[in-house]
């Protein structure tokens, strides 16, 4: 392809390339920069540099136009952004809007997407809980999906080296369906937390009450200051970007880490178009690339690629592969590449009053929340749905107005506010069974404005996903009662699929190259020298937020490739 | 946009001035450039005295000013918030309503709206939240005042809505009344409420 301004095929050419910059991205960045490996890292979006791309981070409430409000114009012609929680006058600027890269819905699915260096890790909600072996012995044992190639034990140590680097907040809580991590100390759980924590534990065995792990530097540590990251100071207003990083991304932690090596490359604004086969060679041997300000394409090489574009971009990059060895997308002999795509369900939310603990209130912030880790199907199949959900609990005391009237005493009533009741509140975060027919394929004839085909996504919930809705609503509704809460009310949101932000699935991992697309190492198995650590990789979703078995599988999968490469296996 | 800077000057004299109780709107001002909204100074002008009667300022004893809407200049952020931020029939309803106050109190009621004093405001925006059934439609007018008063009512709904939110995120009321720390430091989980402010 002629491009003048792009020199020699040796200058574009690295030892290692990563694609996308995101949680996992920017941990096989820091990975592979850190053993030495001249590593190019490309990001679709534009470049946000820690602090000084954080324009609203010092912004107080009353200096937001709209005081934090979207405008109409926004919100109408893009419905599916407007949905998110997240999605504000202040951290507007971080979200894809959906007029600018569409996507086909043919079931409605609510693609939430941060295309900028740190991607979605800018914007998480930062917690953190391990997955066990009740999470990847579920397909086997339940007979869905196929097995996972990994176990607890293989991904154990990896999981304390990224909490190590990361910085974990949380509390060793001896659960077995919950496995402890590398922490630094817990935030606190308040008054009405612990007394639901108390009355859930007293009346009910294997249901627990925990304070949610989350990537916060309750105490940092001389890694943490290291990496120019300090004390989370509870401003809880992270989305924006963290002046202090007290909270991890990828943008604080793994890419200027990775950049001090040296060793590393970014390349913001370039939207890889594919991934170049050799046949020969019999292995990828390079990424085509479209710069997003230029419009050129570009050919950048390197014997080792990693795949960390975000779940569902993932599979459009590797759908989009196609070479005469794979005609269907690289790695993609078995048909299966965008299918078995999960997710969880966030569907319900049930609230309701507390009447106690009336002489007390908390004061501050606090960027967690109270967990409950999944109580069904842990240790044996007990309900007429597969799997099960685990759950959030927050509590907080009520501030009451009077709004009634106007003038003097509306303005009294305004600057008089009386404490109310606590309000307690759960929302549920469901285990979905990857399905055959939840699926992403390239549309066969819209592009975006790269000429790349646009990503078809056809995913619904089933019949096992409402059955456990309605028994989350049954049995949040009895413990709330049991606990004496009043006013207790159940809402399902009805919202799509998507809007949950934990997408996974499409290249799955698993042992046999006829079922699965990955092996236990990440690599396609019908492509080694290409790597696949992000949430498509994903055999099965577990109950529990996933962004750190990412990070793991990420840090895992560069060590075997290195180790493979010194043995000259790759 | 020229909004947009008008705002931003707005908020610089509100803080240089630093509550100083305003007179009455000089000739010089100018209004709120708005893209949807059609509505000249006189109307702006009758929004804030709408406003200023929703949430008014005050003066105690040893004279010191309790701002409210008027010294928060709270009528330009609730054209803001109606102009960007709400759905088209609500905006049409809030242009109308605001352009009927006048006639229809001057119509309908003993006063006309505004009076001089807060407590005669007070009672005619009071009176018109609450009627609940128009007066008999006079011969030979365009609107008929059931209409009039539906979109008064809608207007006065929103006025108030966002005159509250304006008021209850200000500087003045998130540092002076309310203090919102931007960098609270550590998360107290269980404090008695025993002399704290409630917040």
């Amino acid at each position: 392809m002629a491009n003048f301004t792009i020199d020699s095929k040796d200058n574009r050419t690295y030892d290692a390339i990563v694609i996308g910059s995101g949680i996992s991205g920017g941990w096989a960045a820091k990975e592979l920069t850190g053993k030495g490996l001249k590593t190019l890292v490309l990001e679709r979006g534009r470049n946000v540099e820690h602090i000084k791309d954080y324009p609203t981070t010092n912004k107080m409430p009353w200096e937001f136009e709209h005081r934090g409000q979207m405008p109409k114009e926004i919100t109408k012609d893009n419905p599916v952004i407007s949905r998110c929680y997240a999605f504000h006058e202040d951290t507007a600027h971080f979200f894809v809007k959906d007029t600018e890269h569409p996507y086909v819905q043919d079931k409605p699915f609510d693609w939430i997407r941060g295309y900028q260096v740190g991607g979605k890790s800018l914007l998480w909600a930062r917690q953190v809980q391990r997955w066990s072996d009740y999470d990847f012995e579920g397909p086997a044992r339940d007979g869905f999906a196929v097995d996972w190639p990994i176990r607890y034990e293989d991904i154990a140590p990896w999981y304390s080296y990224v909490e190590k680097f990361a910085g974990i907040s949380g509390n060793k809580d001896g659960l077995d369906n919950l496995p402890d991590g590398d922490f630094l100390p817990p935030m606190d759980l308040n008054c009405v937390e612990k007394y639901f924590k108390e009355k859930l534990e007293t009346q009910y065995s294997g249901r627990n009450l925990i304070v949610a792990r989350c990537a916060h530097l309750s105490e940092p540590q001389a890694i943490h200051l290291e990496q120019g990251r300090g004390q989370c100071m509870n401003r809880n207003l992270c989305q924006r970007g963290c002046p202090f990083g007290g909270y991890f991304s990828s943008n604080s932690s793994t890419l200027p880490w990775a950049m001090k090596t040296g060793n590393l490359t970014m390349r913001p604004n370039a939207v890889v178009h594919s991934i170049i086969y050799d046949e020969e060679k019999e292995k990828a041997t390079g990424v085509q690339v479209i710069d997003s300000e230029s419009k050129e394409s570009i050919e950048f090489y390197a014997p080792l690629i990693f795949v960390n574009a975000s779940a569902l971009n993932t599979n459009t990059l590797l759908l989009n592969s196609k070479s005469n060895r794979f005609p269907e997308g690289l790695g993609n002999d078995n048909g299966l590449m965008g299918k078995y795509v999960a997710f969880h369900i966030y569907r319900g939310k049930i609230s309701g009053s507390y009447e106690g603990e009336l002489g007390n209130t908390t004061v501050g912030r606090r960027p967690t929340s109270g967990y409950i880790p999944r109580f069904r199907n842990v240790y044996k199949q007990e309900t007429d749905f597969l799997r099960g959900y685990a759950s959030g609990f927050g509590a907080h005391r009520r501030v009451e107005r009077e709004y009634e009237g106007i003038g003097q005493s509306l303005k009294d009533n305004l600057l008089n506010p009386q404490w109310g009741n606590w309000r307690v509140g759960s929302h549920m975060m469901g285990e979905t069974i990857p399905k055959e027919t939840n699926t992403v394929s390239l549309d066969p004839t819209q592009t975006d404005k790269w000429g790349i085909p646009l990503l078809k996504v056809n995913i619904d919930y089933d019949d096992n996903d409402e059955k456990m809705i309605q028994d989350f609503f049954e049995q949040f509704t009895e413990m709330y009662e049991r606990a004496g809460f009043t006013d207790i009310q159940t809402r399902d949101t009805g919202q799509a699929p998507g809007l949950d932000i934990h997408e996974m699935g499409g290249v799955r991992m698993g042992k046999d190259p006829k079922t699965s697309l990955l092996n236990k190492w990440n690599q396609l198995h019908a492509c080694p020298n290409v790597f696949v650590t992000d949430g498509s990789s994903m055999t099965s979703t577990s109950t529990q937020n996933p962004s750190l078995t990412y990070m793991a599988f990420a840090a895992r999968a560069v060590d075997h490739a290195v180790k493979e490469k010194n043995k000259l296996n790759l | 946009m020229d909004r947009r800077s008008a705002l931003k000057q707005a908020a610089l004299l509100a803080g240089g001035l630093a509550w100083l109780p305003s007179c009455d709107f000089g000739p010089q001002r100018a209004a709120v450039a708005l893209d949807n909204l059609q509505l000249d100074t006189d109307l702006q002008d009758l929004l804030a005295k709408v406003a200023a009667t929703i949430i008014p300022s005050e003066e105690n004893e040893s004279g010191e000013i309790s701002p409210g809407a008027e010294e928060m200049d709270l009528y330009r952020f609730i054209l803001v918030m109606v102009d960007d931020c709400l759905p088209s029939e609500d905006q049409t309803a809030f242009s109308n309503g605001l352009k009927q106050l006048t006639l229809f109190t001057k119509a309908h009621l003993e006063k006309p709206f505004p009076q001089k004093e807060q407590t005669e405001n007070e009672a005619i925006l009071t009176q018109l939240m609450e009627i609940e059934e128009a007066p008999a439609a006079t011969e030979g007018a365009e609107v008929s005042p059931a209409e009039q008063l539906k979109d008064i009512q809608t207007f006065l709904g929103i006025t108030k809505r966002y005159t509250i939110q304006g008021y209850m995120v200000s500087e003045y009321f998130m540092t002076e009344k309310f203090p919102y720390k931007l960098v609270p430091g550590p998360y107290q989980a269980c404090v008695s409420t025993e002399g704290l402010t409630v917040m």
